[in-house]
This record gives structure tokens, sequence and C-alpha cells, in this order.
């Protein structure tokens, strides 16, 4: 799945291992998603989104339709 | 606000707030194993005929189930305050769906104590409900992991099973020992079960 996270992250200023510490996820995990080979679950995207104060929609692209 | 965004009721029930509060899983992990080794005994005291035995034991099997469905129904969701109105078939589901174990328990020692076969109640209903419970647990702890751990080790895991059992079918079926010189030996599947994770672990570390 593409997503904006990378650039979202970077634009606030947060580095993976905070942002991982912040969401309770490993630093892996956003590595992977940033990198487009891993679509986080439901409540997870939830969690990126209000951190950012966004939609999910904004940060993440369905690629299937 | 937004109508699928209501929050969720919560009873002023004390007595249910301090069920919720509790976390109950090893006391029920606990009590399950106590069941467990009571019903076994149970099967085993009526097959050599000692009947109080296998009587007290059932009733201390029969008490801890009753402790279970009553703990049950005080933590089921808005049981108290609308028992008579609502969802009692949701209540019965939730009731068998944690009363299972139990359930499967006495099923297999009544087979046990029907057929007069100790060993099916003590050994093989015990061996497998051991390894059930270890299944278990070992999905729990994977199931608390973090999201992409979680997904590699259960990745891995069923890759490691099919992995397996395919191996177990072929050596059964397909009788490729005998195309070797060495007879295949139960213990291997194990050396095979840690092989196969170890590839899959690998192989899905490097996927995400």
């Amino acid at each position: 799945m593409k997503n904006h996270l990378k650039a979202i992250r970077t634009e606030h200023g947060y580095s993976q291992e905070k942002l991982a510490k912040l969401l309770e996820v490993s630093r892996q995990t956003i590595n992977s998603i940033e990198n487009e080979r891993y679509a986080p679950s439901l409540p997870l995207a939830f969690n990126i989104g209000r951190i950012f104060n966004l939609k999910i929609e904004e940060i993440f692209i369905n690629t299937s339709d | 606000m937004n109508k699928y965004n209501k929050p969720k009721l919560r009873s002023s029930n004390k007595l249910q707030d301090l069920m919720r509060r509790v976390h109950n899983k090893p006391l029920f992990t606990i009590g399950a194993y106590l069941c467990f080794f009571l019903s076994n005994l149970s099967a085993h005291s009526i097959c050599k005929t000692d009947k109080v035995t296998a009587l007290n034991n059932l009733t201390i099997l029969a008490t801890l189930v009753f402790i279970h469905l009553i703990y049950l129904v005080i933590r089921h969701q808005s049981a108290f305050p609308q028992l008579f109105k609502l969802d009692k078939k949701s209540l019965l589901f939730t009731i068998l769906y944690n009363l299972n174990l139990y359930i499967v328990l006495i099923m297999i020692n009544v087979a046990a104590i029907k057929i007069n076969d100790t060993k099916l109640g003590l050994i093989t209903s015990g061996l497998l409900l051991l390894l059930c419970f270890l299944s278990f647990f070992v999905v729990h702890l994977i199931n608390k992991l973090d999201e992409l751990w979680k997904k590699i080790i259960t990745n891995s895991s069923a890759f490691a099973g099919l992995a397996t059992g395919f191996s177990c079918l072929a050596f059964s079926f397909l009788s490729l020992s005998e195309k070797f010189t060495f007879t295949f030996q139960a213990e291997w599947t194990c050396c095979g079960l840690g092989f196969f994770f170890i590839i899959g672990f690998i192989y899905y570390k490097f996927k995400y």
C-alpha cells in the first residue's frame, strides 16, 4: 500500500524511533510501512492519523482502485 | 456526535467493574489445569471402581465449572441490567465458547469411562490437551507481539507447520524412507519444525 508516511514524519520532525515509541510498535514496523512492504492494521493506521492529525486517506493511498 | 461514534455503554455495577479489572487469565488457566487433572483422576477412579474418590473429584470439577459459569454471567456485557430482554443467545454462545475446554474434557473422560480404558483418559486426552494448552499459550504470546513481528512469526509458524506436515505425509504415504537407507523417526519432526521455522523466518523477515 502506497503512503506518504515518510514525508509526513520528516515534516513533523519525528524520527522512526520516536514515532514507533508513540505508536507502541517496533521501529522495523515503521520502516516496513514507509518502504511499502507492510500494510498496517486499521487500529495502527488510525493511530498514525491521530498523531499527525490527518485522515487515513491523507496518509495512505488505496492502490486497488 | 457521529452515530457510529457512540461511546460503549458501561455498567455502574461495582461487581462487574471489579471483575473487569481483575486479570482473570492466569487464574482460569490454573483452574483449567486443575480441572484437567481432576477429570482425569475421576476417569481413573471410576475405571478402578473407586466411586467415592471419583465423586469427590467430580464435585470439585463441577464446582469449578459453576464458579467459571457465574463469573461469565457477571462479566458478560450488560447481562445484568437487561438480562431478561436480551441477548440470551449471545450469552449462551459466550458461555459455550468459554466452557468448551471443560466440555471437551468431560466428553473425553466420559468416553474413557464408557470403554473402561484409563489410557484414553489419562494419556491420550492428557497429552493432547496439554499440547493444546501449550499451543494456545504460544499463540497468546505471539498475539502480544508488535504487529510486524506478529505477522512474521505467524507466517513462519504456518510455513513450518505446513512444511513439516507435508514432509510427514511424504515420508508416510509416498514411502520416501524406503528410497533412502534410513527410516523416518518421529522425533525428527521436531527438528524439521525448527528447521522450517528458521527458513520461513528468514524469508518473511526479508519480505516485510
